[in-house]
């Protein structure tokens, strides 16, 4: 298909359009050209391709550069991320907005203005809610003889059991049953009632956690392994 | 007192006392939240940390709401809270808690936790295309582990292209941190004396890309 209004738009004038540059006569030149509208559509997936696939893809982690201003990092993290920072203004203006929000005492600290911005919460960030299985037969946990709680989430497994104290009180004992169970030794268990921390608990070797004696009310959990989604069970599900 | 003898919940009631006492900018001994902090991170004792967790959130919820980037998110400041705090959790676990000398270096890397938890969230946020806010464009997305492998192949046949290092920055500029040629100038002075030099080093370099039929084929092949 050639140019309907040659001369066809040059390869800078793509680029002037793409930029939201061009002059009138190149955009009436676009509007009347299906052969050049295509050519910049093309330009256009081509560059919103590259910058989605290789923006940051070699930065450092926040956590990787807020470790290597504090000194704590290895000697050879640092060496490599002293290298990063030479070649990118983004880290290193990463780097000194730290450095001014650690020099900064709280009280000096201004109260920013809250914009509503729609949430898109990153993957990295995420969470997830746990599905209660109902069950039919007993299972028992421990030695116990209560039907625990059994909740799924993306392949997970948790097993719950509430125990109350002789003194009214209750102990949460848990168990966490996952294909990849590697993963959650070491997790980190916390327990809320009506939004404050209650208890925190490490998940063993074996996927096995327990917290309390706690006092009797709702509690909601939140299980969270060093790499991955958090494991969320509601209040509701703890108190069924 | 020796702080080694005392027990979870009494470390945990002088550390309470004696943080309440720096806040009010009074005279406070830092010996006990240092063993209390030491038995949390470097033990693994989930009770102490427990305690940590309690006396230390609302100092932590505080930094999160002054942090400059924090609008920008739409969250609560108690989703950040969190979110510091489990970090801070599994980074300072065993033997790294050694490499603090007291109370003051921790809390700096529990702070620091605060800033890297916002830092990060707006930079793996997508952009949303109905709210521009230039400042959350800017920080971009660190991708996953297999987006990397594919950025790393990517990367390496852009500078395979590119073979003259200037270029090669200036396609770093463009395409991994996404500046437009006002910051470049700005932030590679040296380099870059003014932004029509940028612009049609750029026009060059997209040039280039989009002759290369393997790049053309990599981008239609969605």
């Amino acid at each position: 298909m050639p140019c309907s209004v040659p001369p066809p738009l040059s390869a800078d004038q793509i680029s002037v359009l793409i930029d939201g540059t061009a002059t009138p006569e190149e955009h009436t030149h676009l509007s009347q050209c299906p052969y050049c509208s295509e050519r910049l559509a093309q330009a256009r997936a081509l560059e919103q391709r590259l910058v989605t696939t290789l923006k940051r893809w070699d930065c450092p982690s926040t956590q990787q550069l807020g470790e290597y201003h504090l000194g704590v990092l290895s000697a050879v993290e640092e060496r490599v991320v002293r290298r990063h920072l030479e070649e990118c203004a983004l880290c290193k203006a990463e780097v000194e907005e730290l450095r001014q929000f650690l020099a900064t005492a709280p009280d000096e600290q201004e109260q920013p203005q809250m914009i509503l911005v729609p949430k898109t919460r990153p993957h990295t960030f995420g969470e997830v809610i746990a599905r209660l299985i109902p069950q039919r037969s007993s299972l028992a946990l421990r030695g116990s003889s209560r039907e625990p709680i059994v909740a799924e989430a993306d392949g997970t497994t948790v097993i719950v059991e509430i125990e109350r104290t002789p003194n009214e009180q209750i102990v949460i004992v848990g168990q966490i049953a996952a294909d990849e169970q590697d993963g959650w030794t070491g997790a980190l268990v916390e327990v809320r009632q009506a939004d404050l921390l209650m208890a925190t608990a490490r998940v063993d070797d074996l996927g096995g956690w327990q917290c309390g004696p706690l006092p009797i009310a709702p509690s909601t959990l939140r299980i969270t392994p060093k790499e991955g989604n958090s494991i969320i069970l509601p209040a509701l599900i703890l108190a069924s | 007192m020796a702080t080694a003898s005392l027990s979870i919940d009494g470390l945990a009631q002088r550390c309470a006392e004696e943080t309440k006492k720096w806040n009010d900018r009074q005279g406070s001994d830092p010996q006990f939240c240092f063993e209390l902090l030491r038995r949390a991170l470097a033990k693994g004792m989930a009770e102490a940390f427990t305690h940590v967790y309690q006396i230390y959130e609302p100092q932590v919820i505080r930094w999160v709401q002054g942090h400059s980037r924090f609008a920008l998110t739409g969250e609560n400041a108690d989703f950040f809270a969190g979110a510091a705090l489990r970090t801070f959790y599994f980074a300072m676990q065993g033997p790294k808690f050694a490499r603090f000398a007291g109370v003051p270096q921790v809390l700096a890397y529990l702070k620091m936790c605060v800033h890297t938890a916002i830092m990060q969230y707006l930079r793996d946020q997508h952009p949303v295309d109905v709210t521009p806010l230039e400042d959350v464009h800017e920080l971009g997305e660190t991708p996953d582990l297999l987006a990397r492998t594919d950025a790393a192949e990517l990367w390496a046949h852009i500078c395979h292209l590119l073979p003259d290092p200037h270029d090669r920055n200036l396609a770093r500029c463009i395409f991994l941190l996404d500046l437009k040629p006002r910051q470049i100038v700005s932030a590679y002075p040296l380099q870059w004396s003014n932004e029509r030099e940028v612009t049609v080093a750029t026009y060059r370099i997209r040039h280039l890309l989009r002759n290369n039929a393997e790049l053309c084929r990599w981008a239609s092949d969605i």
